[in-house]
């Protein structure tokens, strides 16, 4: 029973039908999506049946895999087993995993490019299968290549005729280095493949940068003078950006920043004669801002005390924002 | 020491005693204090002497000893198409990024209104969440800006951050040609800049890549000092460990790389050999540190990040058994991903002919991981934002990057020429 299946997992045709399933499987669901949206009628259990070949055979076939390349990797101390069938099988799999790697690697970029779960939504393929997929074969090329690197040594050794046995644990630390080696290529992937993605994302300026708040600095920026100074609101995950002082600053440096988390007691209001806002619309994630009860000339900053005011302008409207100024004495 | 080595070593350290010197023209009451006096004393005379002990001892490096072939030449294009994308990036560069707008480029626009650092903590006078904010950082990346607009050159600020990284392709190329030969070396280079985290840290304005080059300069010169023996090496090195102190200043990798190198010295048995540029080493580097350490708490009165207190003591060490220490463990590994599998492997050792030396690159590694660790331990029990840190934990500690690939490739280049015998072995000197 042991040889039998010995001689299985040693068969070079055996590692690549295997690899060739697993590759294929995630594209399962690619057929699985098209005969779906095929105006061609397809019985349900053909569906059902691409379904469970893309979600279940492939964990299958992955451990399959996996564990047939560790084997042979293992099995280092019987080189008489190996010959040159098992070269070129394994240069195959390493020419087909590179290719898989390609393939993956661009189905996956066009999430990035496009919008999140474009892949899945237009292709039926699962991206996680195919991010792991990535991890197989770069963990498959770094066994083969440990192997062939191992081989080298067990001939160099033979050819010396020092050792008959191989050390198993300075293999694995082979395979730990290319492994390693691996994982640092793949990493320096990063500005040749995302090129267009960078690229891209050089050409946001600070409205896209920051977000929809950035209007509302813009607004300040353009109708409050330099010499003013303007109350914004407490910084909270509710007004994350245009409560953040430092980042605020930026934009509206020379004038004087005051956190409306401050304004809580009427002695510190009274600190200011004047002072500006830009009012803050109610938004589904957070409250307007400030509160304002124009018959008792209430405000709060802070959204929890009160204070009063003299009076309230408005100075100006810019892209929809209005632009107060806040008297709190004469 | 080859002539790129000395050229860009001269260049940074030039930057970096003009930042200084220009701190000092911009705060007189730094320099009116004993520890001021001390720090650029320290920094100057120390950069003159070196410098010119340097240029007395550079090697007639115009015939190349090394063969150019295409695979070379191959990887030498990645290298500068990868150059060529951060720049084109930074030219193009509309915006800058959250930091630089809300600290480094703005204390730049600070500076340029007259004001001075030890004014700027006035500016948060009325806000009740960021009162320490804009002395947190050490003065150097927002100095730099501030030149850069000064001398009106009409490029994005961005460009300067492709700059550093073109200087750390040649001083890291010159570093460890010695080691690793020409081919290796070139594409040790590739895998560094071309690496997500170190192209990353070039397309934004922040202090992660200028830090970067300064440690991975300054240790790379301990290291060779090291091993060829060299003491105004070594003591470059540390000259360029204090530089990295005015770049960034929250974590104490100074500390670790001097406790690594303390440590490599007596397991090397040169301790003897190498006191002096021992105590001349802490010496600079504490010169700086206290420097910068002193100017942010007296005259600055920048008020205290961290409250250590006895129950935040109690916690940690409860934690170590009530599981926050696995959570935290965890957090943390993945935090770092794949780049985790790199540090580690980077640790071991299979390389027989490697010098004993590059046991300090080790240390490094392993002392700053630890240090990284204990900090966010620490840190959760203190504050509830503690896994807001996992994002900016790869990039601050980035200088491990060319430090783990070094070593990995010294591993698979012997492993190579061990097996196959393709490579030539390398003698050291």
């Amino acid at each position: 029973m042991k040889t039998n299946v010995a001689k299985i997992i040693f068969n070079p045709l055996v590692i690549v039908i295997v690899w060739i399933l697993f590759m294929a499987t995630p594209f399962a669901g690619l057929v699985r999506h098209f005969l779906f949206l095929s105006s061609v009628e397809i019985s349900h259990s053909l569906l059902g049946i691409f379904n469970v070949i893309q979600r279940s055979y492939f964990w299958l076939l992955m451990l399959i895999n996996l564990l047939i390349v560790y084997t042979w990797y293992r099995n280092l101390s019987q080189p008489h087993l190996i010959n040159k069938k098992h070269y070129y099988s394994l240069v195959f799999v390493i020419i087909l995993a590179v290719i898989n790697e390609i393939t993956v690697r661009s189905i996956l970029y066009l999430d990035i490019k496009y919008y999140g779960n474009y892949i899945y939504s237009n292709f039926g393929i699962l991206p996680s299968q195919l991010q792991l997929s990535s991890i197989v074969n770069y963990l498959a090329i770094s066994i083969i290549i440990a192997f062939f690197i191992s081989i080298f040594e067990i001939n160099n050794k033979k050819s010396k005729n020092t050792h008959k046995r191989i050390n198993v644990r300075f293999n694995k630390t082979i395979l730990v280095e290319v492994f390693a080696f691996l994982t640092i290529v793949y990493l320096s992937t990063y500005p040749f493949l995302n090129f267009s993605v960078i690229i891209k994302d050089a050409y946001q300026n600070y409205s896209q940068r920051i977000g929809s708040d950035y209007v509302y600095i813009d607004s300040l920026v353009k109708l409050v003078p330099e010499n003013g100074v303007i109350i914004h609101p407490p910084q909270s995950s509710e007004w994350p950006l245009v409560g953040n002082q430092p980042v605020i600053r930026y934009f509206l440096y020379p004038r004087i920043l005051v956190s409306g988390k401050l304004i809580n007691t009427q002695k510190f209001a009274d600190r200011f004669s004047s002072a500006y806002f830009v009012l803050i619309d109610k938004t589904h994630y957070a409250p307007g801002w400030p509160l304002i009860n124009f018959d008792k000339k209430e405000i709060s900053f802070d959204i929890n005390n009160s204070v009063n005011y003299l009076n309230i302008e408005k100075i100006g409207e810019y892209l929809g924002k209005i632009v107060y100024k806040i008297k709190f004495n004469e | 020491m080859n002539k790129i080595l000395l050229t860009i070593s001269s260049l940074l350290i030039f930057v970096s005693v003009v930042v200084k010197l220009y701190f000092i023209s911009i705060e007189p009451i730094y320099i009116s204090n004993i520890l001021g006096k001390t720090d650029i004393v320290a920094i100057v005379v120390s950069s003159i002497f070196l410098l010119g002990y340097s240029l007395k001892s550079i090697k007639d490096d115009t015939k190349s000893k090394y063969k150019y072939n295409v695979k070379i030449f191959f990887l030498f294009i990645l290298t500068i198409i990868v150059l060529s994308i951060s720049t084109i990036y930074n030219l193009n560069k509309k915006s800058l990024d959250w930091d630089a707008i809300a600290l480094y480029d703005a204390r730049a626009k600070f500076l340029t209104s007259g004001m001075s650092f030890s004014q700027m903590g006035m500016l948060s006078e009325f806000d009740d969440k960021n009162k320490y904010y804009y002395l947190l950082y050490p003065p150097f990346t927002s100095i730099i800006h501030q030149f850069w607009y000064k001398f009106n050159v009409n490029l994005p600020i961005g460009v300067l951050y492709s700059i550093f990284l073109i200087l750390m392709v040649l001083i890291l190329g010159s570093l460890v040609i010695d080691y690793l030969g020409l081919f290796w070396t070139v594409l040790t280079v590739l895998l560094v800049v071309s690496n997500k985290d170190i192209f990353s840290i070039s397309i934004i304005e922040y202090t992660n890549l200028p830090f970067t080059l300064y440690l991975t300069s300054g240790i790379f010169l301990l290291l060779n000092g090291f091993v060829k023996n060299k003491r105004y090496i070594q003591i470059l090195g540390f000259l360029f460990i204090a530089g990295s102190i005015w770049i960034r200043f929250l974590e104490p990798v100074w500390l670790a790389v001097v406790l690594a190198y303390i440590v490599a010295t007596l397991f090397n048995k040169k301790i003897k050999q190498n006191m002096l540029c021992i105590i001349i080493g802490i010496s600079i580097i504490l010169s700086q540190y206290i420097g910068w350490n002193y100017f942010q708490k007296i005259v600055a009165n920048t008020p205290q990040i961290f409250h250590i207190n006895k129950f935040v003591i109690f916690e940690s060490i409860w934690g170590l058994f009530t599981g926050s220490f696995l959570n935290i463990l965890f957090f943390y590994l993945k935090s770092y991903g794949v780049l985790s599998i790199i540090y580690f492997t980077a640790l071991i050792k299979i390389n027989k002919k490697e010098p004993n030396e590059f046991i300090f690159l080790r240390l490094i590694i392993i002392i700053c991981l630890v240090m990284y660790f204990a900090g966010i331990y620490g840190i959760s029990f203190m504050f509830d934002w503690w896994r807001e840190m996992s994002g900016s934990l790869a990039r601050s500690s980035s200088y491990l990057i060319p430090i783990s690939i070094f070593l990995i490739i010294s591993n698979i280049k012997y492993l190579l020429e061990k097996n196959i015998g393709s490579a030539k072995t390398i003698k050291y000197e």
